[in-house]
């Protein structure tokens, strides 16, 4: 008899572990609903019982926060620039264009007003109007908790209600491109956000935007359906839902399959197969993100050899960037003279950086007094982008060439960051490593102050003559004065470089025959731009 | 029997201690999660904001006191992340990792049980030549690209198969296969050699003098003896599978929590890797109680006094 309870006691723990996987189950079926079309194999995505369009986006990682003035990168803003409006964004020319603002007008050196759209709701029914900016802008502002790094926060210093629909910006200090600054702070209804209080505002948002936040099921999907009300008319796609699909290969075999419409950050060897196909295209855009090899020239450098400008020059010059470019990154990717992007004040295009010249190169090194070259290294992490390590060993072998031997050393993406932001003190970045740095259109000042100024938190330049210049152009607010600045910074950054340049990135999309959508450069995919045929 | 359980209670309390406090030691060591949650294009005061936001200002062993008041009241935290309470995302993934695993245990075992008796019985034969080298070779090949050769062979090819998602029964089917067949295979290794072992003893030879079945020889007199030894190498298989579902979890987009924890790691996000390790820790312990359990149910003789 024994053994017959034992035999209880063991069917007893069976049933505890079966039920902890119905459990599981059940917890699935009741925030899966019926919405996805991910079921539905081997056809077209927009599913629908009722005909309505949808569109399915696949992005390798799910946003950490709905909240649009949290950090949470672009793929956060893919998903919150449908639901949350800024005052102003840009079109497809990197030009300011007006979006909740309908105009704007400098008044004083640090006084701007923003004539608001008018009779706009938030999709709960909470007006738009000048308090809501003011509202949203003194939120974004907050040092309370872990913001985006939005620039202007540093001189915002209070908003004004001159009446409904016009709202007075106040700075501390003056910035004359705040009109362009407003382009990423999203407008969120002001007494829903204050109701559920700071964390439910990562998960619960509501704006003016062409769609409302359905539901999110962290790390699966995000769904947002149409705003019918939407002020701008109403959208064509109805739905619009955002997968997280962490795997290269099976975000591409979803596109194949039809169940997703989106995929970006195709690897371009699957570009050929992709093309082959006759459901889907290949789209791409250029990203405003730069790649570059900086050069650290603090004291402490353990290349003291790069504090000379010539060997600077030189290594510029024996790196051929358009090969790397075109073999390496298959021809996706724009090679640059500088940094200087050509949306930046006063770009000049008459500059045109350095030629691949080894010859040059080892005249210059040879003039700096290192015929024989010199040994650095190099930390880079694959994290960063595509083909980071293959970009910095294909580097590495041009400088071979001129006599400089430059060790690769791959770091963790996690561990680079650690290393190099704000670790200037702690002195354990190499002489050189591989970064990149992006920015909205036109706006310079972040590069300024965060990779050129010695002071900046992922700066190892200290070449002199930078801080004075960046200095001064940050101190000049009238934009004609800051013209000839810009010029010289531009040349500045050719004849004593502070880094090795290389490419704008681009960012390769699969895209679906039956959508009729193109990325732009400003390169949030908004559902609002999109139509299924 | 109570006592027994008290007892194997106590310990776990104290493992689980040792647990959290490691991990808590060692999350501190890796890195500064303020570097990775700023903006690269931020300022210095954003780090110190973040820093005073996160409470991680304050010296270590204040935020281990705290941690620990927390914990014993129930308060693990927020993640830093995700901006919130981890206990709420760890019951949103644990069901997904729980269900993956079960799925791949119910068809692993039964299988593997399966072949290894029947390559056993029928040893150094073909069929058993079949089995082994099937084995071996489930056991070597790696889970992503068994997984990424069913996406390609049931969903590109043949399209009969969602290549990931997660909520509906035909989602499941890939991964668990991929997740399974890892198992099946050291399982059936074991099952094999375990028999093998049995198969020789005296009391076989017995049995079947007596003139029992050899049906029943070798499932009542054979396997029950050969599966103690099965058993503990099962309980051990299952606490890897939670851990090692994470890749498969990423080939096929699943919301488990093996993914969230690697997440975690690389995001230093220190609150949620330690309710991470945590969870593992509790559900190894569990598995670990119900294998010692079954023991009892499988060999009489065995009793904890």
């Amino acid at each position: 008899m024994k053994f017959r309870k034992k035999s209880l006691l063991a069917l007893a723990l069976a049933c505890v572990m079966a039920f902890s996987l119905l459990a599981g189950c059940g917890g699935n079926n009741s925030n899966t609903g019926n919405n996805a079309p991910s079921g539905n194999q081997g056809g077209d995505a927009d599913t629908g019982d009722s005909g309505e369009k949808v569109v399915v986006m696949a992005q390798s990682a799910d946003t950490n926060t709905m909240d649009p003035h949290r950090a949470s990168g672009d793929i956060g803003a893919n998903i919150t620039r449908n639901i949350c409006e800024s005052l102003t964004t840009f079109d497809n020319d990197d030009k300011l264009i007006p979006l909740l603002a309908k105009s704007w007008e400098q008044v004083s050196d640090t006084e701007w007003l923003f004539h608001l759209e008018e009779g706009i709701s938030f999709t709960n029914g909470e007006p738009f109007n000048a308090e809501a900016v003011i509202y949203n802008l003194d939120r974004a502002a907050s040092t309370e908790y872990p913001r985006q790094a939005y620039e202007y926060v540093k001189y915002y210093d209070h908003g004004e209600a001159v009446d409904e629909y016009t709202v007075k910006i106040v700075l501390s200090s003056p910035d004359p491109m705040l009109p362009e600054h407003m382009c990423d702070t999203g407008m969120l209804a002001p007494k829903h956000s204050e109701e559920i209080g700071e964390e439910a505002n990562s998960y619960d948002i509501c704006g003016t935007g062409p769609y409302i936040l359905e539901s999110w099921e962290a790390d699966q999907q995000v769904t947002l359906v149409a705003n019918k009300e939407y002020w701008r008319g109403e959208p064509q796609v109805d739905k619009y839902i955002i997968k997280t699909i962490p795997e290269a290969a099976t975000r591409v075999a979803e596109l194949l399959a039809g169940n997703v419409d989106i995929i970006y950050d195709v690897n371009f060897e699957d570009v050929p197969m992709l093309e082959s196909q006759n459901t889907v295209h290949i789209d791409q855009d250029v990203t405003r993100r730069v790649c570059y090899i900086a050069f650290n020239t603090l004291d402490w450098s353990p290349a003291p050899e790069l504090q000379d400008a010539r060997v600077r020059q030189a290594m510029n010059y024996a790196v051929d960037v358009d090969a790397i470019v075109e073999s390496i990154m298959g021809g996706f990717a724009t090679p640059t003279a500088t940094w200087y992007r050509s949306d930046f004040p006063n770009y000049d295009p008459s500059i045109e950086g350095f030629e691949y010249n080894p010859e040059k190169a080892k005249e210059l090194l040879a003039e700096a007094g290192y015929p024989d070259g010199f040994s650095v290294k190099c930390q880079v992490s694959d994290g960063l982008m595509a083909k980071s390590l293959e970009v910095t060993q294909a580097v590495a072998s041009y400088l071979e060439e001129v006599g400089i031997h430059m060790e690769v050393v791959p770091v963790e993406y996690s561990a680079l960051r650690n290393i190099l932001i704000n670790g200037q003190d702690s002195q354990k970045a190499e002489g050189t490593f591989l970064w990149s740095w992006a920015s909205k259109p036109s706006l310079v000042e972040s590069w300024l102050t965060g990779i050129v100024h010695s002071t900046g938190m992922t700066s190892y330049n200290a070449i002199p003559g930078y801080d004075e210049l960046v200095d001064e152009i940050l101190a000049t607010t009238d934009l004609e004065e800051k013209a000839p600045l810009y010029e010289e910074f531009q040349r500045k950054l050719v004849e004593d470089p502070p880094y090795l340049y290389l490419f704008r990135q681009h960012s390769i999309y699969g895209i679906s025959n039956r959508l009729n959508w193109s990325p732009n450069d400003y390169q949030y995919m908004l559902a609002y731009e999109m139509s299924v045929n | 029997m109570l006592r027994y359980i008290i007892k194997r209670l106590l310990q776990t309390i104290l493992v689980l201690f040792l647990v959290v406090t490691l991990v808590f030691v060692l999350m501190r060591c890796i890195g500064d999660p303020t570097k990775l949650l700023v903006s690269p294009e931020g300022s210095y005061e954003d780090i110190e904001n973040i820093k005073a936001a996160l409470g991680l200002d304050k010296p270590v062993y204040v935020q281990y006191i705290d941690y620990m008041r927390g914990i014993v009241t129930g308060d693990f935290g927020s993640s830093y992340y995700y901006n919130r309470p981890v206990t709420d995302l760890i019951f949103e993934h644990l069901p997904a990792t729980l269900l993956l695993a079960g799925v791949a245990v119910v068809i692993a075992v039964p299988l593997a049980i399966l072949f290894g008796v029947i390559a056993a019985v029928k040893r150094n034969t073909f069929l058993d030549n079949i089995v082994t080298t099937l084995s071996i070779a489930g056991r070597s090949l790696p889970s992503f690209w068994l997984g990424l050769l069913l996406v390609l062979l049931f969903s590109v090819f043949w399209k009969v198969l969602p290549p990931s998602g997660y909520g509906q029964p035909n989602q499941l089917i890939m991964p668990a296969i991929t997740l399974a067949a890892g198992l099946c295979a050291s399982i059936t290794r074991f099952t094999r050699s375990s028999m093998l072992e049995v198969i020789r003893q005296d009391y076989m030879t017995t049995a079947r003098a007596k003139g029992v079945y050899e049906k029943k020889v070798i499932l009542h007199h054979g396997l029950r003896n050969a599966m103690l030894a099965v058993v503990t190498m099962l309980g051990l298989q299952i606490g890897h599978l939670l851990g090692g579902s994470v890749v498969v979890e990423s080939i096929f987009a699943w919301p488990g929590i093996g993914r969230m924890m690697v997440n975690a790691i690389l995001t230093y996000d220190y609150p949620l890797v330690q309710a991470c390790s945590l969870t593992m820790a509790v559900v190894f312990a569990l598995v670990n109680f119900i294998t010692d359990m079954l023991y009892t149910v499988i060999d009489p003789r065995i009793r904890y006094n």
